[in-house]
């Protein structure tokens, strides 16, 4: 009983320290964000006051309205394009036996490892010479592609544990397969579903190489590429760096947190299972 | 219980993606009204301006195009800004692109401008040189920086491709309180200036602030220093691709190792790696460093944070009153690029970019002009900005600028920038460091 | 069986995937493998020259040097976390731990953050005068305060901390979701055997980890192999070359120098040391079966 609480409450410990760890750094941002503007500081201070007005600043003058509001379209299109490509692909491999499965789904599953420096040169070549580059689709387009190898693989792995003699009993009722997705298996695929627009929504959100060679125009760069360009050509305005950051991160952030408990938990034992 | 709070959840989440979602489609449709009522509400012509400018000169650039929108009503300026360490490979991604821009500034020599004219991207301005008199606008020295030959492969002949509109030069910034503090005067030799960079550090000071992050902050400092240790010939032979001479050349080995020494003295200030020059000029304002190894381009910020405190000396000569030299250049030009439709109106915005009236407010501020001012010079607002304007006629006036050596070759951000880092940091040795280098550009030219 | 060959329906299932997946990911893939055996400025024509541009990333000392960065930081995003969310799984995995939950999900918060958000709040922590430096001057430590990303010696392991820290909440979480598979009957059987807590943690745990930790070294490998963003908002490859990935050069090689061909060659000898990696880790998951 002794032992157990003693280990219990030192591995309590271990855990709340690498949590401090952790969330140490993010503390000292979002703190770094409210201070004055030309404040000159090492190390963790509280500001005398919130300086609200760096959000404002870097939302308005440095363009993170525009930035954001790209990143959000670009987000919101990959994710509905790749639940809805990855779930009927996923419901093929998940649920239907046809010729050539097995090296058509080995196929897919490439993209999970092939890295996007080894397509990011033809990918612009080609969008360039079919006048996409520069357009939200020159990113929109390749990241579904990209996506739809996990979003495949996720959906498989759940349409194969839904019990065969539902599908057999839907379709003796004279079903189609497309009324038997829709029907029958979409409503209890919500939990699957959503991790899978969680995870693509922060993939798509945090994407920084295709944007920044696909993007060159101001008014269509995403978030990330705004802050990258904002941190390297205001080098000595840190308090609004910190500012932009934050912005940054708050929507994946925020989607994370609201989610996690589902998420998390959904995405491993799927993950382990399949 | 459970049923019920997953059910909660769910329905929590569904709002937040539906708000999403909504989100999403709302402010897409946001962007569609905003594009069709800028194509609306005017019609008329919009530049697409591209520069890696920052600080004072990107306000003074930015102003003069709202002067030139003003000039040109119903004409619209949009300027690009990207850092310059980012701006080469972004600017060619624009410049291949669909939505290439109008007018762009690129860099001189083969850092920038020789790819994008071999490539064909830039248009050689001959058709307005003569209208706008641009070939008598600036002195007969500087015009070789302008000039390309069209098919790209030479440096410093042929026509001209970009025109000028802020010049530089490299020499020495300091404090003057730590100076005077120090009991140092202005080193008029190479030796008084190590031995005032003693003096300083023993004094507990850092010597040399310098922001090295970007690489080529470093390769300046070794520029002043080669300025005097390497000769004319050497330092002309490389950038214009003469075969006869190298980087292993005993006047650079000479120059690296001297820079390499003086880092490990402990001269250049801790931190120089991982600083911007933006942070080490910051930092330089609120009084750290005595000396500050940089270009003119920062006079304006500097006198801006510092007065008559902050003042400007070229690099010393070995002997006493030898003839000054440093290196320099008429600077980057603006360029019509080939993708433009608009070219006669770019070449507008070029001429009124360029004029003399932006040269007299370039100069106000402390910055230097690629256009002889000679007695029309304005009326200038700080110590430093007099002495920069006084360095940079005497070269002019001597003939004694030095074209920067990474004019040479393109890609000098794979091989020069970081080799040299590493040799001023020690890791490398000189000898070896400039074989590197040399070799690099021996692959380049191979490449013409 | 019945619905083999009788219809064309699977095909039109996954019709739309490969729709997408044919030209944006394959045909390029494909398209890069060519154009390795190409010099090409991306503009004007394109010159054959066969193995040229692998024979020039072998004798470079920047590409062998690239992808001997990437090994390292295969240690620190890879090796690493999953050498510190093991027992940190385990330990609290057996305890209930009030707040457990919530403490894992702090640690894998990182994981939602933007790459270039760490980047850049790194740099900051990391420099000369930042948070970290002052943290241990306060506790004495002058001599330890440095330079960290401008240091020669410190700026690829600094980073490859960064990926650490960002790294660990996933193995964390894989390792605590795997642990709840591992059927409790299994450590009353060791129980009774009377193994003590290490041969337990060989016998029971580490084989139904397997699975996770297998997972857990595929995705993290595979992001230290493609690091980027990372180096690109911090360090950009310096100082010198210390902390050049492949990445930055095909990144470079491609949009900067216009050499297209070798930035696709480097991309090939990428993707083949990514594939042999991960078909690495797999197979020895495989071989030994728990």
């Amino acid at each position: 009983m002794t032992v157990a609480s003693t280990t219990g409450s030192r591995s309590a410990a271990i855990l709340l320290a690498f949590a401090a760890i952790t969330v140490l750094p993010i503390i000292g941002i979002v703190l770094l964000s409210l201070q004055p503007e030309q404040a000159q500081l090492s190390g963790f201070e509280l500001p005398d006051r919130l300086h609200f007005e760096n959000y404002a600043r870097a939302f308005d003058v440095a363009h993170f309205a525009s930035y954001l509001q790209s990143s959000l379209i670009v987000s919101v299109a990959v994710v509905v394009g790749t639940v809805i490509v990855s779930t009927l692909s996923g419901y093929a491999f998940g649920t239907m036996r046809f010729a050539g499965e097995k090296v058509l789904f080995y196929l897919l599953l490439a993209g999970l490892v092939i890295p996007f420096e080894a397509v990011i040169v033809p990918l612009y070549v080609e969008l360039r010479a079919g006048h996409l580059a520069n357009s939200y689709g020159s990113v929109i387009l390749p990241l579904i592609a990209i996506n739809s190898s996990f979003g495949t693989f996720w959906m498989r792995a759940y349409f194969r544990q839904v019990p065969r003699q539902l599908l057999e009993a839907a379709a003796l009722d004279g079903a189609g397969s497309l009324r038997i997705l829709c029907k029958v298996l979409l409503p209890g695929a919500r939990p699957a579903l959503l991790t899978l627009v969680v995870l693509v929504f922060m993939w798509s959100w945090n994407e920084f190489l295709l944007p920044l060679v696909m993007l060159s125009r101001e008014d269509l760069r995403t978030a990330p590429l705004g802050l990258a360009f904002f941190s390297s050509r205001y080098t000595t305005d840190r308090v609004g760096m910190a500012a932009a950051a934050v912005m940054v991160a708050l929507p994946v952030v925020v989607l994370f947190v609201a989610t996690h408990r589902r998420f998390v938990h959904g995405m491993w034992v799927g993950a382990l299972k399949s | 219980m459970a049923v019920t709070a997953s059910a909660r959840r769910r329905s929590a989440l569904r709002a937040v993606t539906a708000a999403l979602i909504i989100a999403g489609i709302s402010t897409g449709c946001g962007t569609d009204n905003r594009g069709g009522a800028a194509a609306a509400d005017d019609g008329g012509p919009t530049l697409q301006v591209w520069t890696a400018e920052s600080a004072s000169r990107l306000q003074l650039v930015q102003q003069r195009a709202e002067q030139f929108s003003t000039a040109h009503p119903g004409v619209k300026v949009d300027i690009t800004v990207r850092d310059f360490g980012s701006y080469p490979a972004q600017l060619k991604l624009a410049l291949a692109s669909d939505s290439a821009p109008d007018v762009v500034v690129g860099n001189l020599g083969w850092s920038l401008d020789g790819p994008l004219i071999k490539a064909g991207m830039l248009r050689a301005l001959d058709p307005w040189v003569a209208r706008y008199g641009w070939d008598k606008r600036f002195p007969e020295d500087a015009q070789q920086q302008m000039r390309f030959t069209t098919d790209g492969k030479q440096f410093g002949r042929g026509a001209i491709f970009g025109i000028p509109y802020a010049a530089d030069i490299l020499g020495w910034f300091y404090n003057v309180d730590k100076l005077a503090a120090l009991n140092i005067g202005v080193p008029a030799t190479l030796d008084e200036l190590e031995a005032a960079l003693e003096i300083a550090r023993r004094a507990g000071e850092a010597p040399i602030m310098l922001g090295n992050k970007p690489q080529w902050p470093g390769l300046h400092l070794f520029y002043l220093v080669s300025d005097r240790l390497a000769s004319e010939r050497e330092i002309n032979g490389i950038v214009f691709g003469d075969r006869s001479v190298q980087w292993t050349a005993p006047g650079f080995v000479a120059s690296a190792r001297k820079v390499a020494q003086w880092n490990a003295k402990g001269y250049i200030a801790p931190g120089a790696n991982s600083m911007s020059p933006a942070d080490a000029l910051a930092r330089f304002t609120r009084g750290a460093g005595v000396f500050l190894p940089a270009g003119s381009w920062n006079a304006a910020e500097l006198a801006a944070a510092m007065g008559d405190n902050v003042a400007f000396f070229l690099m010393p000569p070995l002997r006493k009153g030898d003839v000054n030299r440093a290196t320099g250049s008429v600077g980057y030009g603006w360029h019509i690029t080939a993708a433009s439709r608009q070219a006669d109106l770019a070449a507008e915005f070029i001429d009124f970019m360029t004029q003399e009236a932006f040269a007299i407010q370039l100069t106000a501020g402390g910055d230097i002009s690629p256009i002889e001012l000679g007695e029309r010079a304005p009326p200038m607002s700080s110590r430093l900005a007099r002495e920069i304007f006084a360095a940079w006629r005497s070269v002019l006036a001597n003939g004694t600028l030095q074209p920067y050596l990474d004019f040479s070759a393109p890609n000098a951000g794979e091989v020069l920038f970081p080799t040299m880092q590493s040799i001023i940091a020690g890791r490398v040795p000189a000898q070896e460091g400039l074989e590197l280098i040399e070799q690099s550009r021996q692959e380049f030219l191979d490449s013409l | 069986m019945s619905a083999r060959g009788r219809t064309a329906l699977p095909y039109l299932y996954l019709l739309p995937a490969f729709l997408f997946f044919v030209p944006f990911v394959l045909v390029p893939f494909a398209h890069t493998v060519g154009l390795s055996l190409y010099h090409w400025d991306g503009l004007t024509r394109a010159a054959f020259t066969g193995f040229d541009n692998y024979r020039e990333a072998f004798a470079s000392t920047l590409v062998q040097s690239a992808f001997g960065h990437a090994l390292v930081l295969i240690f620190f995003f890879g090796v690493l976390p999953v050498l510190l969310a093991l027992p940190l799984a385990v330990s609290s995995a057996r305890a209930s731990i009030p707040g457990g939950n919530a403490l894992r999900t702090l640690i894998f918060l990182p994981q939602a953050i933007p790459v270039v958000v760490v980047g850049v709040s790194w740099g900051w922590i990391l420099a000369l005068d930042g948070p970290l430096n002052a943290g241990l001057r306060a506790l004495g430590l002058q001599w330890a305060a440095v330079d960290w990303l401008g240091s020669f010696t410190w700026a690829l392991p600094s980073l490859g901390l960064v990926g650490t820290w960002t790294l660990i909440g996933l193995c964390v979480t894989l390792f605590f979701a795997g642990l709840q598979q591992i059927p409790a009957s299994l450590y009353d059987a060791a129980a009774v055997d009377g193994a003590g807590r290490w041969r337990e943690f060989l016998a029971v745990t580490f084989p139904g980890l397997k699975g996770p930790i297998t997972v857990a070294l595929s995705v993290t490998v595979i992001a230290a192999l493609r690091t980027f963003d990372l180096v690109f908002v911090t360090t950009r490859g310096g100082p010198g070359i210390e902390t050049v990935v492949p990445g930055i050069l095909i990144y470079r090689r491609a949009f900067e120098d216009g050499r297209l061909g070798s930035a696709a060659a480097i991309a090939v000898l990428l993707s083949i040391v990514v594939f042999a990696v991960t078909f690495l880790i797999n197979r020895i998951a495989e071989r030994n079966p728990p």
